[in-house]
């Protein structure tokens, strides 16, 4: 029987391939026998891609005192064993590979699918997050990866969207929402973060992908979070888009915002993040930071070479 | 162009319905001698003030995705039952009778709620089961006997042809202002308070708002229970204005307020639609009732197709209708504007 067997994974790839095919973004970039592969080599041509000019590197280093610290948290068959501190202005990136299960961290420390074990500190105290409510009242927001699913309520209107999870501070005399109060929020993030839109009354279902990003992304900073959690930032959105919502990251840590970026698009996430935590299969596989942290080194981590100083 | 592509989809509705409603007085006074009086008035806002009421509750229901096919059984239930007891105790205070009927109608409310919002179990399986549970209560409470207008207090029975405002033979009936004040209230309510807000989030997508830190299933229970209290409501005002009550008191009402709140461009699966629209729909569907039976002659038997016809037309405008003319302004529009 001939078999096409597809998988990231090394390990299986060369215990069962005769050959293997090596494709990215959709190209064909090589096959070869698995005698002319190396493993390093492999990993080089998955890869591939130089860093794109656009994804200029981040310069700032110096950040402020710690916010967040979480030490072995655990939930039981989805992941063990995190441990990372968060500082003010630090972005922290999350790489790994599908099934890695950064997720679900990132759900965890936003109360959807809380952790069973560990301990989460927050500007140093012992915190537990068992709903969303209470992730958003200790300042933590979480942006989806799934905007469609999970964040964005579509046949709203552009302005609902944005107030909605900070809804309480709209309220006026008689407990009700002053309308106009919302519109000047909307219209403030329509221009900071340049939303393409003919009218904040519009539907956020009948705007362009990158435009319900940036309405995600206004309706979570405007919790005024102390840290947030962004799952995918710039999935299935244009090259226009991305660079904005990169220097929107940018800027807010530069505020001194603690950011937790998880992403599975490599360059990415090098070009975001003052240092890199590298999960494979529900575990940490190592930070790496600064300088440390390329492609190479990420992808050897995330398929499961395990690093000593880890 | 541009001034109806900014309104809200429900406030294009509440125009259309409003064109709409227009439209049938113009025709049916150009078919029908003397069409357009006091007594079209008189009778139609009568009928609207009970259905606007319970339209608004199941509105609230509808919001979240779900529906309410009870109702018709409840306002059956306690029409009956604070019909019993004024007639054993006549001296019972007018708003106690109210709150009576309110709270039997919420507790029943909460029963549906309860079962959708924390047992999990599809609304429209809940409120079938419980539309037939109530009405059996209803059968067994009044073992089949009938609550007689000679029994009940004076003040019930003046109640419906009491006036607020009369201007000739127009009259402004108190149970119309009721029903005009539970409207501006719901219409506020929905627009202009958290709750409201956060029953648009969640039928709109129920994942995203419970991510915005909402509690859906304490939301879905208060909308049921909204529903149950407005349908007692209506129930007292159906005792009021027919005096009579017998075991099939209410009897497609649901249909009916699931008719008005579709027709009102309360979207079926949740998440649009206004209290306005559901009013607006009520009257919509009272005229046409009346205009038709009066032109045609028809049988009253007529009236259920009627309100299938309906149900079917809007919920088909909605789907398809609309779907086409949001495609060909979307067209429109990126062929003018090239840079959203």
């Amino acid at each position: 029987m001939a078999v096409l067997f597809i998988s990231h994974r090394l390990d299986e790839v060369f215990e069962i391939a005769d050959r293997i095919t090596v494709l990215r973004d959709g190209e064909h970039i090589s096959t070869r026998s698995v005698e002319e592969f190396s493993r390093e080599q492999l990993i080089r041509e998955m890869v591939g891609r130089e860093v794109d000019q656009f994804y200029a590197t981040r310069q700032k280093k110096n950040y402020g005192k710690r916010v967040l610290s979480v030490k072995n948290l655990s939930k039981e068959a989805v992941f063990s064993g995190i441990e990372f501190d968060l500082h003010e202005g630090e972005v922290l990136g999350f790489a790994g590979l599908v099934g890695s299960r950064r997720t679900d961290v990132g759900l965890a420390l936003f109360g959807i699918q809380p952790n069973d074990s560990g301990v989460i500190e927050l500007d140093g105290q012992n915190v537990s997050i068992r709903s969303p409510q209470a992730a958003q009242n200790l300042g933590i927001a979480y942006m989806t990866e799934d905007r469609r699913k999970l964040g964005l309520a579509m046949p709203l209107s552009i302005t609902s969207n944005i107030t909605l999870p900070a809804l309480k501070r709209y309220l006026g005399r008689l407990g009700l929402i002053r309308t106009e109060s919302e519109k000047s929020t909307a219209e403030e993030f329509k221009n900071r973060l340049q939303i393409k839109t003919p009218n904040l009354t519009h539907e956020v279902g009948k705007l362009s992908g990158g435009n319900q990003q940036k309405v995600m992304f206004s309706k979570w900073l405007n919790t005024q979070p102390k840290v947030f959690i962004l799952d995918e930032p710039t999935r299935g959105i244009d090259v226009g888009a991305k660079a904005e919502v990169h220097n929107m990251i940018r800027e807010l840590a530069d505020q001194g915002m603690a950011i937790l970026c998880i992403s599975s698009d490599l360059p990415e996430v090098l070009a975001m993040s003052d240092r890199v935590l590298v999960m494979r299969e529900g575990r940490q596989m190592g930070i790496l930071d600064g300088p440390q942290a390329t492609q190479e080194s990420i992808m050897s981590l995330a398929m499961g070479e395990l690093r000593e100083t880890a | 162009m541009n001034a109806i592509q900014g309104l809200r989809p429900e406030k294009l509705r509440e125009l259309v319905l409003l064109i709409l409603i227009a439209l049938v007085l113009i025709v049916f006074s150009s078919v029908i001698e003397n069409y357009l009086n006091a007594r079209l008035f008189n009778r139609v806002s009568a009928s609207v003030a009970l259905m606007a009421v319970l339209a608004i509750g199941q509105t609230m229901v509808v919001l979240t995705r779900n529906i309410d096919l009870s109702v018709g059984s409840i306002v059956g239930f306690t029409a009956y039952f604070v019909g019993y007891q004024l007639s054993q105790y006549g001296d019972m205070h007018p708003m106690l009778a109210i709150f009576l009927a309110v709270g039997v109608g919420t507790l029943m409310g909460g029963i549906n709620g309860i079962l959708v919002a924390y047992c999990r179990i599809p609304s429209i399986i809940v409120t079938l089961g419980t539309m037939a549970l109530y009405r059996t209560l209803l059968v067994e409470y009044s073992d089949a006997q009938t609550v007689l207008t000679v029994n009940l207090p004076r003040w019930l029975l003046d109640l419906p042809s009491l006036n607020l405002i009369s201007f000739d033979r127009l009259h402004l009936r108190v149970l119309v202002v009721g029903m005009v004040v539970v409207v501006i209230l719901f219409q506020i309510v929905l627009k202009y308070t958290t709750f409201g807000r956060k029953l648009y989030a969640i039928g709109s997508n129920p994942e995203a708002a419970k991510m915005a830190g909402f509690a859906n299933q304490k939301m879905v229970l208060t909308a049921f229970l909204l529903c149950g209290a407005l349908a007692g409501l209506t129930g007292f005002m159906f005792l009021a204005r027919f005096g009579n009550i017998t075991v099939v008191a209410g009897i497609g009402f649901e249909l009916k307020s699931v008719a008005a709140v579709v027709v009102g461009g309360v979207n079926i699966f949740g998440g649009s639609g206004s209290a306005f629209g559901a009013f607006l729909g009520a009257v919509l569907i009272d005229l046409l009732e009346n205009s038709l039976i009066r032109w045609l002659q028809i049988s009253e038997f007529w009236r259920d197709a009627l309100l299938g016809l309906l149900i079917l037309i809007s919920v088909a405008t909605d789907s398809v209708i609309m779907k086409r003319f949001q495609l060909y302004w979307a067209r429109k529009q990126a062929r003018s504007s090239p840079e959203t």
